[in-house]
């Protein structure tokens, strides 16, 4: 009896034992529990041994063409550099997809573990984060603010006045892209003298004839036609026109827009284009260019050194063309940031985040960088002699001489212009008008 | 005297068993019965994911039935269910019959069959995207027998994705479906199809009206499943081959819940739409159980 006792007694211990075994694991967080996204203590470096974590979109950390090896390039140099001028530091970079590095900050900010500093697309993919950046000001002086172009874009919701959330680590334009042995193929002369839409599309029915295809563009996610409109709405609503539309001050739903989107949709409708356009990806239509015998491909910057390599002499660029010549800012073109990188309130010691977000944007930094890429450099001390890239050359001196305005799907929300991107292949597609989609786009701004 | 003893038994007994589900009880409440609570209040907030969420009542819910995306998007999971989950259900019951019946290569076909189930979702897509590419293997044969008019961008418009994607699912999921069958058939006496042999009854007459019968709460399973599945499992296929598009030509429920929750930052709007799903799943599964039932299928 006594027995039967204990083992009821043993039983009931185990069950309990269980229980709160099973409790506990469901309340403990594990991981760091000392990174919560409050304010960071401020202060020096400590003594002990420090590890930040780099999430990284934005930077090339893999070769594709197997040219350079990982340790080679920029990124891997760079971090190797300060963790030297800064003993005890390291750096581990952790690459994420740009797809999904919102969604990865978004899981960290709800379980208060993120990373030390991030790397995200320059625009409303930063500013969206904004409540978990660390401002940047106080680590800047003055001058090092002035020495980085289109600095704006990285302030808190882009008032010049507002706080630096970011560093950008480049510029970038957007391009149309040639091929000039498919131009020779086609029996036409070079585009190097087209400069309005109605010019544009006389090129490309004479390259149709020609028996050439004039665009090979693949817009299964949108962006081809995010930088196209961008450049042709900006002609018509001018830069303080582009930053209303994040407020919606400046509607899509407005016959700017619209008469934008209509224009770039022309291309489709005459058939200027390949006919896979619409499950395409642009990154495939960029790397098919070359073997596609198409004479001309719409993308930007960040793909110069690809290109190249593909063409070689044979690629040559234009600017995208105004939507018509009396368009009241005609003479403006897109160039903004492209991607940035922030520090987070996740970060234990800010102070050396910081110093290392500044490091990987330095002058220095960034024309090494464009030796792996093409990139321009946002950092004007960079010594721009060492660009001998004749595309770069080309996008620098449009900078430079042109007027510049934003392109709208850095400003609006990631929600709102999410929306375009999943729109633009249907109206491109004629599976939705320009109409409904402005209305849909207008909808999500908030 | 032992009545007595089993009577005073029993609620003890009972008591220990209580004790001894315990466990698992609380596991299911925390990880199962919890959250779906959770997913129900804050479907009747505005939540963006983060900070507080504000009480809005009925509003996510107006909000989607008065969408026009809403509509397409269940346009698109009705297409699924009602041509999806038949074939996903016949196609596979016909070759668990044919393999059941040993046919020639019987052996070979099973193992074959199955291989399709080892690959994951997002491989699958991956390879038809390209396999059903404008300038794809499918295309090309269709070119090189004078097909060309039938060569088209199969995942450019939802007419044609989504048929294909239906019978992607099938070749993907073929042979679970047949193994699941296999293990109902393998409990219809022999001699039961013999006796019908012998009767002169033919391989249809055979198949509809012993077979299928004796098999019933298997097909119905089957059924089941697949409507789950109709609903429930599409994401990594419309993911990987058509990020829904073009617009919303292909989008599903699951990939809206998806792009409302991470990427629009509307969760609370994406809790509506997921128990929308499960009340949808949940009225569809009872009336097809009923039917069944109604039927002559003791199951209910």
């Amino acid at each position: 009896m006594k027995s039967n006792h204990w083992k009821k007694t043993a039983s009931i211990l185990a069950v309990v034992a269980l229980v709160v075994g099973l409790l506990a694991g469901c309340s403990g967080k594990g991981g760091n529990t000392s990174s919560t996204p409050s304010t960071p203590p401020s202060g020096s470096a400590p003594s002990e041994s420090v590890k930040l974590v780099f999430w990284n979109n934005g930077l090339k950390s893999t070769d594709d063409t197997g040219t350079k090896k990982k340790d080679e390039l920029a990124l891997f140099r760079y971090v190797k550099k300060f963790e030297e001028e800064n003993p005890g530091v390291t750096i581990e970079v952790v690459d994420k997809p740009a797809d999904n590095i919102a969604t990865l900050l978004k899981a960290a900010s709800v379980s208060k573990d993120g990373p030390d500093l991030i790397g995200l697309w320059a625009g409303g993919a930063t500013n969206d984060f904004k409540h978990l950046l660390v401002p940047l000001d106080p680590y800047l002086t003055n001058e090092e603010k002035a020495q980085y172009s289109g600095l704006d874009i990285a302030k808190t919701d882009y008032k010049p006045d507002g706080q630096v959330q970011a560093l950008p680590y480049n510029v970038t334009t957007y391009h149309i892209f040639y091929n000039k042995a498919a131009f020779k193929k086609a029996g036409v002369e070079l585009p190097t003298s087209v400069k309005t839409w109605d010019e544009f599309m006389k090129l490309c029915e004479r390259l149709k004839q020609g028996g050439v295809t004039p665009l090979y563009v693949g817009e299964k996610e949108g962006y081809v036609s995010t930088w196209a409109v961008s450049e042709l709405l900006l002609d018509e609503i001018g830069p303080e026109g582009i930053l209303k539309l994040r407020t919606g001050e400046q509607k899509f739903d407005s016959p700017e827009f619209k008469k934008a989107m209509g224009t770039w949709k022309q291309v489709y409708d005459k058939k200027y284009t390949n006919k896979d356009f619409v499950t395409l990806g642009a990154w495939d239509s960029m790397q098919q260019f070359a073997d596609s015998g198409a004479a001309m491909t719409v993308n930007g910057s960040w793909t110069i050194n690809d290109l190249t390599t593909q063409l070689g002499d044979d690629l040559g660029t234009i600017q995208f063309p105004a939507i018509s010549a009396d368009a009241p800012y005609a003479d403006y073109l897109v160039s903004q940031p492209g991607s940035n990188i922030s520090v987070t309130k996740f970060s234990k010691y800010p102070d050396i985040a910081a110093k290392f977000a500044k490091f990987i944007t330095s002058g220095q930094f960034q024309i090494d960088y464009y030796k792996d890429t093409g990139d321009i450099p946002s950092n004007t001390s960079a010594d721009l002699s060492q660009i001998t890239n004749p595309i770069t050359k080309q996008a620098l001196e449009w900078i430079k001489t042109s007027k510049t305005g934003l392109g709208f799907d850095a400003l609006i929300s990631a929600d709102a212009a999410g929306e375009f991107y999943k729109l633009a292949s249907a109206v491109v597609y004629s599976k939705t008008t320009v109409d409904e989609m402005a209305k849909s786009i207008d909808a999500k701004i908030k | 005297m032992r009545k007595n003893e089993a009577a005073v038994r029993r609620p003890a007994e009972a008591r220990w068993g209580y004790v001894f589900i315990a466990p698992i009880l609380l596991f299911l409440l925390i990880f199962l019965v919890f959250p779906i609570v959770q997913v129900a209040y804050y479907s009747l907030t505005s939540w963006d994911g983060r900070g507080a969420a504000s009480w809005v009542g009925l509003q996510n819910y107006v909000e989607l039935f008065r969408s026009k995306e809403f509509w397409t998007v269940l346009k698109n999971n009705l297409y699924f269910l009602l041509v999806g989950v038949p074939v996903w259900t016949i196609f596979p019951l016909l070759i668990a019959v044919l393999l059941h019946e040993e046919v020639k290569g019987w052996k070979f076909f099973k193992s074959a069959f199955f291989f399709p189930s080892v690959l994951s979702t997002a491989v699958v897509g991956v390879l038809f995207t390209a396999f059903l590419n404008y300038n794809g293997p499918f295309n090309e044969i269709l070119r090189s027998v004078g097909l060309d008019a039938l060569a088209l961008d199969w995942l450019a418009q939802g007419t044609t994705s989504i048929p294909a994607i239906i019978l992607i699912i099938n070749w993907a999921g073929f042979g679970s479906a047949v193994l699941i069958y296999l293990a109902g058939l393998s409990s219809v006496p022999n001699d039961v199809q013999e006796s019908a042999v012998l009767d002169g009854a033919g391989w249809f007459r055979r198949l509809f009206y012993i077979t299928i019968p004796m098999i019933k709460s298997v097909i119905q399973l089957n059924i089941l499943l697949n409507i789950i599945y109709a609903f429930t499992s599409l994401f990594s296929y419309i993911f990987v081959m058509t990020s829904g598009g073009p617009g919303y030509e292909s989008t599903v429920i699951e990939y809206l819940l998806y792009r409302k929750a991470f990427q629009s930052n509307e969760v609370g709007s994406a809790s509506a739409l997921a128990i929308i799903m499960f009340a949808i799943v949940f009225v569809i599964s009872r009336l097809q159980a009923r039917l069944f039932a109604a039927s002559g299928n003791e199951e209910e």
